[in-house]
């Protein structure tokens, strides 16, 4: 562990495996007694009085933004609302995902109660179809674990193919867990089970697990390979040959998570190990859905106050379908952007829904802020574009009277849940009209960034017109099932504002004419059409002379159909002119409460190391910020002599080959070195034996940047010739 | 050369146009048009013509045209540099033109490769077809004209990487110098280190800021960590002074707040580094009192993790290099990922290669829950890297330090009288066999060695042998290996020089 360097610039601790971080003592502290008895007694101190201190620890991490001239209060303020909403919105997560997999789990535990009668000689086994994400594999198996326990008194055990890399190691994970031991001290490897017997076992012999099983009363030893492709073969078949001879004894039953399918895994095991399996396939939801649910419970809810822009909406979803990152990477993304704009955003504090000491808390600094924002601009500018009397006097209050801007500002979370209200009716408004397609999530995207059109091809007009009767009744009742009562799914409130209730007076007048047109005509045994249905068109064909002529006729409308079409008009237009959506960011202090910014989090959840080491690799000038590298253009090939020698020797790296000649490298190397040096030093003398020096020392940065390289896997050893290296990375 | 230039400007017309007798006798007419290479070019938009275009690639006619122009601009340019030597102003211009036709497709080129391949076996067919009819001259013209065209540019700047890759791999002797490091005198350890001592890097402000610029991040880490994130610091350069210096924030923040924190730092380069270490001292800083038995590392993080929980204390664990060798295998990877994701366990690690991102699956990365942050510090890795001995490894020269000239003579010194004898013998068989093929890498047979090794009374079994041998390969002063026949080949790993010295020592 120790070096044998015998510099005294390394201390001890550079070479060792691991250490405990303490640096008021010199002495490595590791096995020393005093020290250690300071800290428990310290940490015995700071158990008192921990509640307290629990928050100062976790507040202490924020800092006072606005050039520092942040209070106290707001800072804190800033991660209390931080904790409040995420813990909203982490709770929902959770709950979805419980919810997610409960058929599954149901489904199992039928499967388990049912397969004790039905099995006969052969072992139960579950195979649980889980799809390529194993990362969400730890939840199911989780929750499968709780919700066995609950039905039955039984044993729930976890394996993974890390932890069983052989039949023994298996065998002992399986009978410690069920006997819930640790292990005995290594050296007496064996355990003894039970008070009475004094019978030792061996930690892998099941007869221990039986002996014990024999005291409390069990229906069933649940043993489940969470990634049955990550286990050896060989493995697999011998503890299900080993398990299911035992079966009589225990009631083991095998649960398999499979991210593939059960052909494979079937292919794997050994013909006999197959014939011993009682199984059942199981299908779980797929991470597509979850991550609907999730984003809809998240991201789209109406009363989640922190909003997310499109672009970094779009960024993430993409992510998830293209780099298949899985549930958890969407989850901590979200969690990051919340990180981000309670940490680096001071006008957060706006955020709060109470007003308890709302305006006090504000500084100049924030007001100063508040009227620096594009949303502040955008709102004057309309309002003096407007120049109506009120308009020009609400441009002149937001930019001279501070109270009236704190008010307004206050006002904001209205402004946000209104105008978040709105969107989402009219997203669901051109849902219930079949305007968009499937995924919700997509289209919540793309309407927050692109507008919709009013008229022609994928306009809301056209989707309605193209609507039976029957279609419409069902559209307009979904409408006003969104006005009037809301969406319990996006957690959406029923309208109360005047419009939306002179809209809602309306649809149902419409809807009950149309509901008594469609009586009507069904006892009159007609087919209502409007002038826009296809079936109103006759499409007459005639021959003459041998060719085809195809030509259209309007088929005469009948009173009740032009009853049909006005009503279709109407409610096409009443319905555009009352969903035209409109731009987060154009909302007044949408800053407070819209986060869209992607550069953070592109950088931290989706690293390009790559692009990055090249970089610095080739132009270090830029990280360096030296004005001696820059001079000439590293681009055209010309290098600098005094770039690091790792940079050189790379530079050198890109213009060989597959093969480099490591003394043609140092040559070319010291060439460059020392001729950058000659002509600093141009009067001086040079001496045999400075020269030697500047030789020596241009070798050991030689060496450092070759060490360099080969560490970072550019380089490695090559037999072919000698002295030479083989290149191994084209960047 | 005046035919081949005819022939590329004609190479549209066969798949276009029927062989005629009339056809025939086009191409020398043409030619006595075209006699220098600036007039040549005036004859391109023969090639517009609708019909031809249309018969030969109807989407892009013009592009065609500006295919062949580009082809004859470059072997006008390439006759220029070639060809005279007596030049002329007047030409300069039309050499201007030239150049700018082959610059100017030569963006177009490069995505176009496909139609171009398509475009060239079409007419190699036509010509094939035609072959009767067209003159016999014409395919080996064309070929000839082509294998120039592939040899004559040096090698394009700016190439992806995967095109170069590829161009760097062609098959065949790589062309490198037989220049060899033997007139240069390899540095040893103590040298390296002195200089090292003294030498000054101009650079030094500069990493400094920089650092310093990192170290104004520390709070937003602290705060992504306190947040359940692990953090991953990657960027050239060493980071181990960085995350020394956020371990003192940490240390110093952990007592001002009075939070029980504490701080165990890994150091995944040490050659020593091993998971059960790592875990033990894991434990020992969570409760001192406690031992946590060695055991299987997955076994250990168990009653880790059950001690943790028990207690109120924040572990930070911060772990340098974590995509050194030591802990790239994947089970030490999942290990430390199941620590990281204790809910008191904070996280902080740092990568010093690119490719780290492929150490971790789907699974570990979202136990791990990464953040990244590009840490690019340009540190020298003073302690990370052995410098002299990873250099000499990479030169083939392993040998230099551990088992070199002393390391044998020690390991010699401790062997009985026979090994000793066996070991000169080697040695002596070696040389010579040297001597004979003049080159380095030997190999004796093991049949041969044995027989003399019996006559000179060093052995007198095989079994005997075989012990001998073991001893020495345990301390790597032998390596065998197998021919293509099979045969058991021994040799030493020593160079030429010091093998001779080696022979002196022992004789002496």
């Amino acid at each position: 562990m120790s070096t044998e360097d015998p510099q005294s610039t390394f201390t001890q601790e550079d070479h060792q495996v691991a250490f405990i971080f303490n640096p008021e003592e010199n002495e490595a502290p590791r096995r020393e007694r005093p020290s250690k008895r300071r800290k428990t007694a310290k940490r015995a101190a700071a158990i008192e009085n921990e509640a307290q201190q629990d928050e100062d620890s976790s507040s202490s991490w924020f800092t006072p933004l606005l050039s520092g001239a942040e209070s106290m209060a707001c800072v804190q303020r800033r991660q209390r609302l931080l904790d409040e909403n995420w813990a909203v919105v982490d709770a929902r997560i959770k709950n979805i995902l419980r919810d997610s997999n409960s058929a599954t789990l149901e489904d199992v535990s039928r499967f388990v109660t049912e397969a004790e009668s039905e099995c006969g000689d052969k072992i139960p086994s579950a195979f649980i179809i889980t799809g390529p994400n194993i990362a969400s594999q730890d939840l199911l198996f989780e929750q499968l674990s709780d919700s066995l326990q609950k039905t039955s008194q039984s044993k729930f055990i976890r394996l993974r193919s890390s932890e069983a890399t052989n039949l023994k190691n298996a065998l002992k994970k399986i009978i410690q867990d069920a006997t819930s031991q640790t292990l005995v001290v290594d050296g007496e490897e064996d355990l003894q089970v039970g008070q009475g017997s004094n019978r030792r076992y061996l930690p892998y012999d099941l007869e221990a697990l039986h002996e014990f099983l024999g005291h409390q009363p069990h229906e069933n030893v649940f043993v489940a390979f969470q990634d049955s492709e990550g286990f050896d073969s060989g493995l697999l078949s011998d503890i299900i040959t080993l398990l299911s001879s035992w079966r009589p004894q225990i009631p083991f039953t095998l649960l398999f998570g499979i991210a593939t399918s059960i052909d494979l895994l079937e292919n794997r095991l050994l013909k006999s190990a197959c014939r011993l399996i009682y199984g059942a396939q199981f299908d779980c939801v797929q991470t597509d859905t979850i991550l609907e649910n999730v984003f809809k419970g998240a991201v789209i809810s109406s009363d989640v106050p922190l909003r997310l822009g499109p672009q970094i909406l779009r960024s993430m979803l993409d992510r998830q379908r293209d780099h298949m990152a899985g549930i958890q990477a969407f989850i901590s993304s979200l969690k990051y952007i919340y990180m981000c704009h309670f940490y680096a955003n001071a006008l957060s504090v706006l955020l709060a829904p109470e007003v308890e000491g709302g305006g006090e808390i504000l500084q100049a600094e924030h007001i100063e802020a508040l009227r620096h924002l594009p949303s502040f601009r955008n709102e004057v500018e309309k309002a003096v574009g407007l120049a109506t009397t009120d308009s020009l006097q609400h441009a002149r209050s937001l930019l001279e009277d501070d109270e009236y801007l704190l008010s307004q500002a206050q006002a904001s979370n209205d402004c946000r849940q209104s105008w978040m209200d709105g969107h989402l009716r009219s997203l669901l408004v051109r849902e219930a009209a079949g305007a968009i397609q499937p995924p919700l999530s997509r289209a919540y995207v793309d309407s927050l960034s692109t507008t919709h059109p009013e008229s022609g091809n994928g306009s809301l007009t056209e989707y309605i017109r193209r609507m039976s009767i029957g279609a419409l009744i069902g559209t307009l009742r979904r409408v006003i099932s969104i006005f009037k009562e809301g969406e319990p799914s996006l957690h959406l409130q029923p309208a109360s504002q005047e419009e939306d209730v002179a809209l809602l007076g309306f649809l149902e007048e419409t809807l009950s004419r149309l509901e008594q047109l469609e009586s009507d005509a069904e006892s009159a045994g007609i087919t209502l059409l409007t002038k826009y249905s296809s079936q109103s068109k006759v499409m007459r064909t005639t021959v003459i002379a041998q060719r085809v002529q195809l030509s259209r006729d309007s088929a005469a409308l009948r009173d009740e159909d032009r009853q049909l079409t006005n009503i279709v008009d109407a409610v096409s237009e009443r319905l555009t002119l009352h969903i035209r959506a409109s731009r987060p960011e154009k909302v007044l202090f949408s800053e407070t409460w819209l986060y869209d910014n992607r550069s953070p989090l592109r950088d931290i959840m989706v690293p390009r190391p790559r692009v990055t080491f090249k970089r610095s690799l080739a132009r270090p000038y830029d990280y360096l910020a030296c004005s001696c590298c820059r001079g000439g253009d590293a681009e055209d090939g010309t290098m600098q002599a005094t770039l690091p020698a790792t940079s050189i020797l790379y530079h050198l790296y890109l213009e060989a080959g597959s093969l480099i000649n490591v003394a043609d490298m140092w040559s070319a190397f010291y060439a460059l070195v020392s001729g950058h040096k000659e002509e600093e030093e141009e009067s001086e003398e040079h001496d045999k034996q400075q020269q030697q020096h500047d030789e020596r020392t241009a070798l050991v940065m030689f060496y450092r940047g070759l060490a360099e390289l080969r560490a970072m896997g550019f380089v490695k050893s090559s037999k072919k010739k000698t002295d030479h290296i083989a290149k191994v990375r084209w960047l | 050369m005046d035919i081949e230039i005819q022939e590329t400007a004609t190479e549209p017309e066969p798949s276009a146009t029927t062989p005629t007798p009339r056809r025939r006798g086009r191409p020398p007419k043409n030619k006595s048009n075209n006699s220098t290479p600036n007039a040549k070019l005036n004859v391109v938009p023969v090639f517009a013509t609708p019909t031809k275009a249309v018969g030969f690639n109807p989407l892009t006619p013009g592009r065609a045209a500006d295919r062949s122009a580009r082809r004859k601009s470059a072997r006008a340019l390439i006759d220029r540099v070639v060809g005279d030597g007596g030049s002329d102003d007047d030409d300069q211009i039309g050499v201007d033109i030239t150049r700018q036709i082959y610059e100017s497709s030569d963006a177009e080129d490069e995505d176009d490769g496909e139609d171009e391949l398509e475009e060239r076996t079409d007419g190699e067919a036509a010509g094939l077809a035609e072959g009767d009819a067209a003159t016999p001259s014409k395919t080996p013209a064309r070929r000839k004209g082509r294998a120039k065209r592939a040899r004559s540019p040096t090698p394009p700047r700016d190439l992806p990487p995967h095109e170069l890759y590829f161009l760097h791999n062609k098959p065949g002797r790589p062309k490198t110098s037989d220049n060899t490091l033997a007139s240069l005198n390899l540095l040893s350890h103590d040298e390296y280190f002195s200089i090292l001592h003294d030498h000054q890097d101009r650079h030094a402000e500069n990493i400094e800021y920089l650092e310093s610029l990192h170290a104004e991040s520390f709070p937003q880490w602290a705060f992504e960590l306190s947040q359940g994130f692990s953090i991953c610091l990657f960027g050239l350069g060493s980071k181990r002074p960085l995350l020394h210096k956020f371990a003192t924030y940490i240390h110093s923040s952990n007592k001002t707040s009075k939070t029980a924190g504490k701080i165990v730092v890994v150091n995944g380069y040490a050659h020593t580094t091993n998971l059960r270490e790592i875990l033990s001292v894991v434990a020992s800083a969570i409760d001192p009192n406690q031992r946590v038995p060695t055991a299987q590392p997955a076994i250990m993080i168990q009653s880790i993790a059950s001690l943790l929980s028990a207690s109120k204390l924040t572990l930070t664990i911060i772990v340098n290099s974590i995509d050194a060798t030591p802990l790239r295998k994947p089970g030490s990877q999942a290990i430390l990922a199941q620590l990281a994701a204790h809910p008191q366990i904070n996280l902080i690690c740092s990568a010093d290669t690119p490719d780290f991102t492929l150490l971790w699956d789907i699974g570990v990365r979202s136990d791990f829950n990464f953040v990244f942050h590009d840490c690019t510090t340009f540190s020298p890795f003073k302690v990370e890297l052995d410098v002299v001995d990873d250099v000499h490894e990479l030169l083939g020269r392993q040998s230099q330090r551990v088992n070199g000239r002393e390391g044998v003579a020690f390991v010699l010194k401790s062997l009985t009288e026979n090994a000793k004898n066996l070991f000169r013998l080697l040695v002596g068989e070696v040389l010579i066999a040297m001597e004979d093929e003049g080159d380095e890498d030997v190999g004796l047979e093991y049949r041969m060695v044995y027989n003399k090794a019996v006559e000179e009374f060093i052995c007198s079994s095989e079994m005997a042998f075989r012990t001998l041998l073991k001893e020495f390969h345990d301390h790597q002063m032998l390596t065998s290996r197998k021919d293509n026949l099979g045969t058991e080949l021994l040799s030493l790993p020593f160079r030429k020089e010091d093998l001779e010295a080696i022979l002196e020592d022992l004789t002496a």
